[in-house]
């Protein structure tokens, strides 16, 4: 599907957004559309999480324009947040009541709260509801987050770089639901820096190069864009190319793998050496965030 | 909205009923099981409590949980302005509560556990509780002390509460809390001003220990950073959680503190307490206590006028708290006039002034004595207290000698305390021998006393000197004493202000009287009482009223 064929659910153009003297953003654009399992990726401080909270209306950007589910960017309404969940690390339910009293007030909230999808996904992961939030480890109380928001049917669902705290098989039962959801019309953002176990699921990438410039699109097509060459010498290379190519060491054979952008392949004196292969999404961010 | 409420409301109501469950529990437990203490004192620590609870810490506390909940809260599907109207209301809410919570705990308290008490204290407490209950304080604001503490308390809760919504108004979600001042506009920069002012005025009335209330009281500021975790990182968090835990730490040791200087006899403690003031802001204020109790008595003509000038003269407020508030003076406000008792010695009577010279100083023993109605005092009673106190203060005897002079004293009352075998009452006798003449003693009784104890040597020459109102040789007077040359007037000096070096060194002192009394004798012919003072020579004070009546300035 290509990207004008898709009904874009975020649009985000021009942002703008600093802490003080600490500027995050200067008039970046993309899209996320509707259906997608969009990844953002960046190397830490770059504003991952406020990225996430900026499109999920919880802090407001300085200057933004474009639209989210329909409605002007930056508006606050609470229509709209009925239609949006966000899962972080930073998410505490402290109200002393148990895990089952909060999911039953919180349902109350949502009226496209499903219970029967709760109560699976909380069989499932053998979650006990009588446990205070508090009294759960770390990895269960994003669990238990994820649930509620799974089990909230939005439109939109934000997860802050939570893949980290999962366990392996927690990690996949719920990757395996987000895709599920996905499929199902429901749009997932994901900020994580665990790449390659996203890699299988995420549609969609958002790679936050730097304060004004973000690279963004179908995952397949950025990352057909780069191809891995195995040489018998680097000096095959040209000094231009050499200095912009990722250089990911030597393999058994003891040749050189470098990862390039497709299009400097033709600038190449020579091809006949060349094997070329398509790299992982780990090797192209790693290529598009070396020089930071 | 009111879903959500349903949620922070179960919480808040809770934690407030286990408040007043375990408050008076620990109360009673105290009170009538563990037999703490007097049950004046009790009750003002419970109600002390119930009101730092009841109206600062739930409500502080619901704050709290909105800070902690915050993440989520934002991202419900309610707008921000229901958001911010939910805060208040959960303030409002649980001040309400707490206030509700106090009013019914004291109702209760006193239907059932204060009715059986006959202290008039504890009623007068209770009168007082309800008073502030009823918010029948803002007629007598004592605006230095607990009531300012409550109205100080709401304006820092509210305060906290704009806070809290300019964080989550603020374009950049982040907390800081001076920059955050600034970027306010208007009316509500003058509003946070305004509230600062009175903050500020409100430190400098109150006492310097009533910062750790003012930290305690910015506790939701401090908690409410801790909502901004993806701004300020989890090391300033922990710092903040840090700082919170230790005012907490702070608060809860200086109850506890509290809660032991009122059963406690240990100084060290008592002094520690009474020089934080920690809770009196929040309890009725000894002033307060006395002051309605004592405009009682005046009304009905029970109260010694003496007192009365006493208080209004501000005279220490603790003391009078601990005097009135003591079991002896309690049984004898309601019926008698004094507070001396007339009949028998009472074995009460001295606690008071015994109570204060363990904490405090002669000062403060001799400003309770001040207290007394020394005309009411019976001999027993003055051997009693001088014995007590010249042991206690031995330097500072003369002052309280003092006091008790102001009695009018009978021939054979100074006659016994001549005879007595505590010299510290023998010299006041010897001092009131001074101004009664009418008391028929002889030299040579006199020069038995010394006799018996040479220390006496000073004051029994002054006696005999105002006595026989001329200079007496004291060879003439004590031949049995010739070791001590005491034939020195050709060494007085001629300057008169050269004199007064010499009373600064003890050994010359009857070289100073005798100077002294032969200046006197050229340039004044004063009253001789007026010159033996009955102080110690030493202090300063003799200095000042020999110089005055040797007319030399400075």
């Amino acid at each position: 599907m290509t990207q004008a064929s898709r009904e874009a659910i975020i649009d985000v153009k021009l942002l703008s957004k600093s802490f003080g003297d600490d500027v995050l953003f200067s008039g970046v654009s993309f899209k996320v559309f509707q259906g997608s399992f969009t990844t953002i990726l960046g190397l830490n401080g770059i504003g991952k999480s406020s990225l996430l909270n900026i499109l999920s209306c919880k802090i407001s950007a300085d200057k933004a324009e474009g639209t989210l589910l329909g409605e002007p960017l930056g508006i606050d309404l609470a229509e709209k947040r009925q239609s949006v969940a966000l899962v972080s690390e930073n998410l505490n339910y402290e109200l002393g009541a148990s895990a089952r009293e909060f999911a039953f007030y919180y349902a109350q909230l949502y009226p496209t709260f499903d219970k029967e999808k709760f109560l699976h996904y909380v069989k499932e992961r053998r979650l006990d509801l009588s446990k205070h939030f508090t009294q759960y480890s770390r990895g269960q109380k994003m669990q238990y987050c994820l649930i509620l928001a799974l089990s909230q049917n939005p439109k939109l669902l934000f997860i802050d770089e939570i893949t980290s705290v999962l366990d392996y098989k927690a990690r996949e039962f719920f990757l395996h639901e987000l895709t599920l959801f996905c499929q199902n019309g429901g749009t997932v953002v994901l900020t994580t820096n665990i790449i390659n176990e996203v890699q299988q699921c995420s549609t969609d990438l958002v790679i936050i190069k730097s304060v004004e410039e973000i690279i963004w699109g179908e995952q397949v097509e950025i990352l057909s864009r780069f191809v891995k060459l195995r040489l018998s010498s680097l000096s095959m290379l040209t000094d231009e190319i050499r200095e912009k190519a990722l250089y990911l060491g030597k393999d058994s054979d003891h040749f050189h793998l470098v990862l390039i952008e497709r299009e400097k392949i033709k600038d190449l004196p020579s091809q006949q050496d060349q094997n070329l292969t398509h790299p992982n999404l780990h090797e192209v961010f790693s290529y598009l965030t070396q020089a930071q | 909205m009111w879903r959500l409420s349903k949620l922070f409301l179960l919480k808040l109501s809770f934690t407030t009923f286990l408040v007043n469950i375990v408050l008076p529990a620990t109360f009673i437990l105290n009170d009538r099981v563990l037999g703490f203490e007097k049950t004046g004192s009790n009750q003002l620590s419970f109600l002390t409590l119930s009101l730092l609870f009841n109206l600062i810490i739930i409500p502080s506390y619901s704050l709290i949980l909105v800070s902690q909940n915050l993440n989520w809260l934002i991202m419900m599907p309610i707008s921000r302005l229901k958001l911010v109207l939910f805060s208040y209301v959960l303030r409002v809410w649980s001040f309400s509560l707490g206030l509700f919570s106090l009013i019914a705990t004291q109702f209760l308290m006193e239907k059932f556990y204060y009715s059986n008490l006959s202290n008039v204290q504890a009623k007068n407490l209770i009168h007082w509780s309800q008073s502030v209950l009823e918010f029948r304080w803002m007629a007598d604001i004592d605006w230095s002390y607990s009531s300012f503490a409550l109205v100080f308390s709401i304006i820092c809760i509210f305060l906290s509460g704009f806070v809290l919504n300019f964080d989550m108004d603020s374009r950049n979600y982040r907390f800081t809390a001076t920059p955050l001042l600034f970027l306010l506009k208007g009316k509500i920069r003058a509003i946070i001003g305004l509230s600062l002012l009175v903050l500020f005025f409100g430190f400098i009335s109150l006492s310097r220990a009533n910062i750790f209330i003012i930290l305690s009281l910015s506790l939701p500021f401090f908690m409410m950073i801790s909502c901004n975790v993806f701004v300020l990182g989890r090391k300033a968090v922990n710092f903040v959680k840090v700082v919170a835990l230790l005012i907490i730490f702070v608060h809860v040791s200086f109850i506890f503190l509290a809660r032991e200087e009122l059963k406690s006899d240990k100084i060290t403690l008592k002094r520690t307490i009474n020089n934080f003031e920690y809770l009196e802001i929040y309890t009725p204020s000894p002033d307060l206590i006395a002051g309605k109790i004592l405009n009682k008595m005046l009304e009905q003509k029970k109260i010694d006028t003496y007192f009365i000038k006493a208080y209004f003269e501000e005279l220490d407020s603790q003391i009078l708290y601990e005097l009135v508030n003591y079991p002896l003076q309690t049984e004898e406000l309601d019926n008698l006039t004094k507070f001396v008792p007339q009949a028998k010695l009472d074995p009460f009577f001295f606690d008071p002034i015994l109570s204060l010279s363990n904490k405090n100083s002669a000062d403060s023993s001799l400003r309770t004595l001040s207290f007394f109605n020394i005309g009411g005092l019976s001999t027993d009673h003055i051997h009693e207290v001088l014995s007590l106190l010249s042991r206690r203060f031995p330097s500072s005897i003369y002052y309280f000698y003092q006091v008790m002079s102001k009695r009018k004293f009978q021939p054979n009352e100074i006659l016994s305390f001549i005879n007595n075998e505590d010299k510290a009452i023998v010299k006041f006798g010897l001092i009131l021998l001074r101004y009664y003449p009418e008391v028929k003693v002889t030299a040579t009784d006199l020069m038995d006393l010394i006799q018996k104890d040479p220390l006496l040597i000073e004051d029994t020459y002054k006696t005999v000197i105002v006595r026989t109102g001329e200079y007496i040789d004291i060879n003439r007077l004590i031949p049995t004493l010739p070791s001590m040359d005491l034939n020195r007037i050709g060494d007085c000096p001629t300057n008169p202000r050269a004199l007064f070096n010499l009373a600064g060194d003890k050994g010359s002192y009857l070289l100073y009287t005798i100077c002294l009394r032969s200046y006197l004798d050229g340039v004044v012919q004063p009253p001789l009482e007026q010159m033996e003072v009955i102080e110690n020579p030493f202090f300063g004070n003799h200095l000042d009223m020999a110089k005055s009546i040797l007319r030399i300035n400075k």
